[in-house]
């Protein structure tokens, strides 16, 4: 491949997907033709009902299939750019200081960092050891895979851009705040003097060139979708015989009101679902009754406190300190869900 | 004899960064171990905050990406 294709090629993508996001929101229609299985002139009434069982995992992936290959381009070969483009370094040397503003810094840089959820970690680890510790290291740990980007991305696609927006400003809260208050408490200072000895090492980093950069982002981006595309493939497979066969009975009577959100800040600790597949499976929820605020509260309390990072976690600093942020964390879901519920919905 | 530490929780590029250091070794003809580093306390107490993450004789010398198998060679080479 030409060496001008290969510079270009990533930026023609995020381009062209970008173009698909914003072209259907601003004139209403969608840019390429779309397959929607739920015909809007029936809006009471769920067009999936009518496929047989063994269509309906096919009709629901094609249908979504039509309305997100641009967005799934635009946010993997985004993740890559980011990846290949990003000083992981620099930045990490720049969070790690020690003042008020470090707490910010960990949640702002966040999603740049982590698009790669295995980075997550040995990053966090970084932050414990460095001049910032514990409490920047939590606040970057929450706010990680609550506004992951592309989680950030899909949400506005596929639920709605006021969750996405609300979903990114209480995790952001959150997180600083609850990383805050850990880091007070004894048993995590104590923590804290476990690590103090240790200095992180840094290495040279490798210098590339724009071009070299741009088809690295490339090489990235092939590496998440290969990544996350199985499991997403699979997720979706299952969801649409949630979306077909889970009565909606049941989801109204339990996830709408205040015992809704609460109940959804508290289901999220045991959900454990692969990237991007909570998106997914909120939506299929919310067209099946969920209230927004328990969507809300669910999509901000399950990434924050998720059993598999959670163990992983608890090797590094305890289960004292580990089970501090994930009881605050369902209780700042909740507060989320029920603020967004009282001042927001009505915006 | 020659000993690589690959750092990494068994993600695909840990793997990668292994396999490019097996090739390297093989490729120089040399004689050396190559070691995947898991434990994520471990990890952290060498000071490794990115990974992947690769080490020769205890030296780090890439963090946060995966080297490639020209990199390594010419890490190898200049150890001698």
């Amino acid at each position: 491949m030409s060496k001008l294709l290969k510079t270009i090629l990533p930026w023609l993508i995020i381009a062209v997907g970008l173009a698909t996001v914003i072209y259907p929101r601003v004139t209403g229609t969608p840019l390429f033709p779309v397959f929607n299985y739920d015909n809007p002139s029936t809006p009471d009434y769920n067009e999936l009902m009518d496929y047989p069982f063994w269509q309906v995992p096919f009709v629901y992936i094609f249908s979504y299939l039509t309305r997100a290959w641009g967005p799934l381009a635009f946010a993997f070969v985004l993740g890559g750019v980011i990846v290949a483009f990003v000083p992981k370094q620099k930045m990490q040397r720049y969070m790690g200081s020690s003042s008020f503003y470090s707490f910010l810094r960990a949640g702002l840089f966040a999603p740049l960092l982590t698009v790669c959820s295995c980075a997550m970690i040995p990053i966090f680890g970084g932050l414990l050891i460095s001049g910032a510790g514990t409490g920047p290291a939590l606040t970057f740990l929450l706010m990680a895979p609550a506004a992951n980007f592309m989680a950030l991305i899909f949400t506005s696609q596929i639920i709605s851009t006021k969750i996405m927006v609300f979903r990114y400003l209480f995790s952001f809260v959150g997180a600083v705040l609850i990383g805050y208050v850990v880091s007070r408490t004894k048993w995590s200072k104590q923590q804290e003097a476990k690590y103090a000895s240790i200095t992180s090492v840094s290495s040279e980093e490798a210098k590339f060139t724009f071009s070299e950069k741009s088809w690295n982002a490339m090489k990235e981006a092939s590496i998440l979708a290969k990544l996350v595309l199985p499991y997403l493939g699979a997720g979706v497979f299952g969801i649409s015989f949630i979306e077909r066969y889970l009565p909606a009975e049941l989801i109204v009577n339990y996830l709408s009101g205040t015992t809704g959100v609460a109940l959804a800040a508290v289901i999220g600790v045991p959900t454990y679902t692969p990237t991007l597949v909570e998106i997914f499976l909120v939506k299929s929820l919310i067209v099946k009754g969920m209230a927004p605020a328990a969507a809300l509260a669910f999509l901000i309390g399950a990434p924050m406190a998720s059993i598999p990072s959670m163990m992983a976690v608890s090797r590094i600093v305890g289960w004292r300190v580990v089970g501090s942020y994930a009881i605050l964390a369902v209780i700042a879901a909740f507060i989320a869900g029920l603020v967004y519920q009282t001042f927001i919905v009505t915006l | 004899m020659i000993k690589i530490e690959v750092f990494g929780t068994g993600c695909p590029k840990c793997k990668q960064t292994g396999k490019n250091s097996k090739e390297a070794l093989r490729e120089l003809g040399l004689e050396g171990e190559v070691k995947q580093v898991t434990d994520q306390v471990a990890i952290l107490q060498r000071g490794i905050t990115l990974t992947p993450a690769l080490a020769i004789n205890g030296d780090v010398k890439a963090m946060g990406r995966i080297p490639e198998v020209k990199e390594i060679i010419t890490w190898l080479s200049a150890l001698r």
